[in-house]
């Protein structure tokens, strides 16, 4: 090692121009302040260090330039570049990469998906509509069977289900085209003020276009009320939507009364299923539901693939919003995906099959990881703590900033309100809706749970957050203020 | 039957195996899946329903093999919640998997 870095230094000292020959102590040259700890002799170089700098700074400078291609800040001997990048693929492999528990934004694929996948990406690649070979008879096949493991999961008939890209263009063309045919006798829609943000734009283009739209609010739990909608129903009204899970607090709307009160009043009644479909019995015919959008990487399937239910009887008519050669029954044209198509049908065949697990194991995690928070002081539960999807936790934490608390959890991946609305500062409007004030709003974050979460996960989490919320506390001085009992609402901040 | 019972021994014992392979998230829940689904093949008496099982957990073994492979080829990136020790192990593991087919 002393041989390495005298090798170093008379390199580098061919390289520099002439400066004075303690480098060891210059803080700003990561390698050298590293080396220098080696070395004893670091410290009777610390007192000449302020005429240094004076004396030599412009030199210093170009040394730390011309010095910067040696090995960077973070390694401290001189080592050959094969240990070098021998020792960055261990650190690479030796678990550094964070947890993974935000699964309201996305999911995993399932292997199994995956290996459904294979055949369609590599060998059976042919256009699912060409009626006149082997490759599209194959495809189609490919794609039917797909189509029938969906509608199982919602006990529909294949033959109202059609094909997106995603729950979103689902609820664009369910919402637009469903208003745009009926426009002539029915102007009315109503939905609720905490749906997702394509329900709510949607809605939002709708209304320029000279349709009304009541959104309902929702009471401190989250759910609806249902005298609202009654009294919010008008003979016009075309089209009520009420999303089934909520993907920011988890609330489970009460969809099979909502679906009696439309199907009384001859109201279609579409609900937003991405975060619901294949996690909790959806079953189309006992609720009413006459329209549905399904995600498909919701459901540990591919990105890019979606599904929206149409019922046929009664029938809902609906202008389509992409024109072209007349594919998916008239209301969706454009070539299908058979890899992705494929893909989601088998994502949808595992959640009809282990719905019934999956939904322990989640319940199971959620307690303890719902118990172990609500133990630290001024935390709560947002949403209601009964109809709840177990897998969606969104809680409070009092006194503490929103986006230190995630900024100290970098080992777990997390989200403060839904992925749509992270990008901006503005506290969640889901949360608003609920009653919460600003600040809860900003310090609330959202603990996804799926099928692949293990105890050891959940354990880390709630060790991780007990330790960064207490570093968080102890710095704050309004927690100091609250732990006397003084009361925050009570203080006058500025004597005007 | 005795033979019956010596192949779902062999196909637990492949199932895990073959699982330990994989990185974290699958590891973990195969090899609790298929904890549990060998813990209610005891439930189960009826013949057609005991082949049945029989199929799909061959079917899995496949999956699993063809995957352990496929995960091994890519991402190689370990969770915070692993043990690294182990780590290297699998992942070097997968590795000669790979090459062997």
């Amino acid at each position: 090692m002393m041989s390495r870095f005298s090798k170093f230094l008379s390199l580098s000292q061919k390289a520099l121009p002439k400066t004075s020959p303690s480098h060891l102590g210059r803080p700003w040259n990561g390698a050298y302040a590293a080396s220098s700890r080696l070395y004893s002799t670091a410290a009777p170089h610390s007192p000449q260090e302020p005429s240094i700098l004076k004396s030599t700074s412009p030199a210093s400078s170009a040394a730390a330039a011309s010095t910067a291609t040696a090995p960077g800040p973070g390694t401290t001997t001189m080592e050959s570049p094969t240990v070098a990048r021998a020792k960055a693929t261990l650190e690479a492999i030796s678990g550094t990469h964070p947890i993974y528990m935000d699964f309201q934004a996305t999911s995993p694929l399932d292997y199994r998906v995956l290996d459904s996948m294979l055949p369609y990406l590599t060998g059976v690649y042919g256009n699912p509509h060409s009626r006149t070979h082997e490759y599209g008879w194959e495809a189609e096949k490919a794609v039917e069977k797909a189509r029938e493991e969906v509608a199982a999961v919602i006990k529909a008939d294949p033959r109202e289900i059609i094909f997106t890209s995603g729950a979103t263009e689902s609820n664009n063309t369910i919402l637009k085209g469903v208003a745009r045919f009926y426009q002539n006798r029915k102007k009315h829609i109503i939905s609720v003020q905490t749906e997702h943000k394509c329900v709510l734009d949607s809605l939002r283009t709708l209304q320029e276009e000279g349709f009304d739209v009541t959104f309902l609010p929702v009471q401190t739990n989250g759910l609806i009320s249902l005298d609202d909608l009654k009294k919010a129903i008008r003979p016009d009204t075309v089209l009520v939507s009420v999303m089934a899970v909520n993907n920011e607090i988890g609330v489970i709307q009460p969809l099979e009364e909502i679906g009696k009160i439309c199907r009384a009043n001859k109201v279609f009644f579409h609900t937003d299923g991405a975060q619901g479909f294949g996690k909790i019995p959806l079953d189309v015919d006992k609720m009413n539901i006459d329209l549905m959008s399904i995600s498909g990487h919701k459901i540990y399937g591919p990105k890019g693939v979606g599904a929206a239910f149409i019922r046929r009887r009664p029938r809902v008519r609906l202008s389509p919003l992409l024109s072209g050669g007349g594919q998916e029954r008239g209301l969706r044209s454009g070539t299908l995906a058979p890899p992705l198509i494929v893909g989601f049908g088998t994502a949808a065949r595992l959640c009809r099959e282990e719905m019934a697990y999956d939904h322990e194991h989640i319940s199971k995690l959620s307690k303890r990881l719902i118990d172990g928070l609500l133990a630290i002081p001024y935390t709560s539960l947002n949403g209601d703590p009964k109809s709840r999807f177990p897998g969606c936790v969104n809680i409070s934490f009092s006194y503490v900033e929103g986006e230190s608390l995630l900024m100290g959890l970098k080992n777990i991946a997390l989200s403060s309100g839904s992925a749509c609305t992270s990008a901006s500062l503005e506290p969640s409007y889901v949360l608003r809706a609920i009653g919460q004030n600003d600040e809860d709003a900003h310090s609330s974050i959202r603990f996804g749970i799926g099928r692949y979460t293990t105890e050891a996960e959940i354990d880390y989490a709630l060790a991780n957050v007990h330790n960064q919320i207490e570093f968080l506390r102890n710095l704050s001085p309004l927690w100091d203020l609250v732990q006397e009992g003084v009361d925050l609402s009570t203080i006058e901040w500025s004597s005007h | 039957m005795a033979s019956n019972r010596q192949t779902f021994i062999h196909l637990y014992r492949d199932l895990m195996k073959t699982a330990k392979l994989f990185p974290y998230t699958y590891r973990e829940y195969t090899l609790r899946r298929t904890r549990d689904k060998f813990k209610g093949l005891k439930n189960v008496t009826d013949p057609s329903q005991v082949h049945e099982f029989e199929q799909e957990a061959r079917h899995l073994l496949g999956i699993v093999q063809r995957q352990t492979t496929l995960n091994g080829m890519y991402n190689k990136r370990n969770l915070v919640v692993e043990n690294s020790d182990n780590a290297e192990v699998n992942v070097k593991k997968s590795f000669e998997n790979a090459s062997q087919l």
